[in-house]
């Protein structure tokens, strides 16, 4: 039996609309999405990574796109309810200066980096690889004239390149765990004052909403409760499937 | 600029190293080092062991879901959440990593 979650976006991509089918801001999940998810699948075996469960465990992240590509009853409602928050806040936040740790496969990502008035910086990881080499050139994503994006390292980040300057930057908390707040810090200085920040998976895939106790045992804890003591911040977080943080830095 | 594996490989791996010094693990040795490895020392260094207190029979192991443990015990499970949890993700994309570096 599928996720109480996947049934419930089900309803979120009913009743929300975002575009039309084949026109702007296209959040539809349809052949391109799949084609990507079919060739980053094929990559990874590709590439003979360890499916063992002690090299995966229980961690969703690494057994996402398996799952996506096994299609999993409810899937393309759990991956259209994600990306519909991801362009919610951003249309919200009217932003011109974009830092993104997730390059989405979405046709409204890509419309973004053809906008002019508009610049996207996208983080140098993964997903920018699964980004340029199986969304890219899909056809009809490759027809767009004029795709720009620049690419930051971690590195750069972690030394303050561009701090302040960005008003909207979106991470993924796998993308500032560690054994300190370091990573989190250097992305929240990236903020410019009455910048919003997204942080996707702020409830692990929802495992931080098992019970109470997780609020003293989750692992993420630590860095959901260092966001709320920080004086110059305002944060919601949101209970959704995978858990979703929106930061506004206030001063 | 494309993405450039030599500074994603660069990233992860100073993360890792981090990660193996806080288990007792040394860099210089990752040739040898496996996952297993990894995850065998933080399970080594980071497991709960539970007050022995006995518990109702058919209602769980002792110190299990009808035991008790203190703070220190759920500290130490925190950590091994996290230390695992980091591991699987820094080696997997390593891998991805150095597949197209």
């Amino acid at each position: 039996m599928a996720h109480p979650w996947f049934e419930t976006n089900k309803v979120v991509m009913e009743l929300s609309k975002v575009g039309a089918s084949s026109s702007s801001h296209n959040l539809n999940w349809n052949s391109h999405s799949e084609d990507f998810t079919n060739a980053i699948v094929a990559h990874h075996a590709a590439m003979n990574s360890d499916r063992r469960a002690t090299a995966i465990g229980a961690d969703i992240e690494l057994t996402w796109w398996t799952m996506l590509n096994s299609k999993v009853a409810g899937w393309d409602a759990n991956v259209f309810a994600s990306e519909l928050r991801f362009v919610l806040f951003q249309e919200l936040a009217q932003a011109t200066n974009y830092l993104l740790a997730l390059a989405q496969p979405s046709e409204w990502l890509v419309e973004t980096m053809n906008d002019r008035s508009k610049n996207v910086t996208v983080v140098n990881n993964e997903w920018l690889y699964n980004f340029e080499q199986f969304f890219l050139t899909i056809p009809e994503i490759a027809a767009y004239a004029d795709t720009q994006y620049s690419t930051v390292a971690v590195q750069d980040v972690l030394a303050g390149t561009g701090a302040g300057t960005y008003d909207f930057i979106q991470i993924r908390m796998k993308d500032v765990l560690g054994t300190s707040t370091k990573k989190l810090d250097a992305y929240l200085s990236m903020l410019s004052v009455g910048g919003l920040m997204q942080i996707e998976d702020s409830g692990s895939y929802g495992s931080l909403y098992g019970n109470h106790a997780q609020l003293v045992w989750h692992p993420y804890t630590k860095l959901n409760r260092h966001l709320v003591a920080q004086d110059n911040l305002t944060v919601f977080h949101l209970a959704t499937d995978d858990g979703t943080t929106v930061i506004r830095r206030d001063s | 600029m494309p993405y450039s594996a030599a500074d994603d490989l660069t990233q992860i791996e100073y993360d890792l190293a981090n990660l193996l010094f806080s288990i007792g693990l040394d860099w210089a040795d990752i040739g040898t080092i496996t996952i297993d490895s990894i995850i065998d020392r933080i399970r080594d260094n980071y497991t709960m062991q539970p007050m022995n207190i006995t518990t109702p029979t058919g209602e769980g192991t002792a110190g299990g879901a009808y035991g008790v443990t203190i703070g220190a015990e759920d500290h130490i499970q925190t950590q091994h959440r996290l230390l695992a949890r980091m591991a699987r993700q820094l080696w997997y994309r390593r891998n991805l990593a150095l597949g197209v570096s």
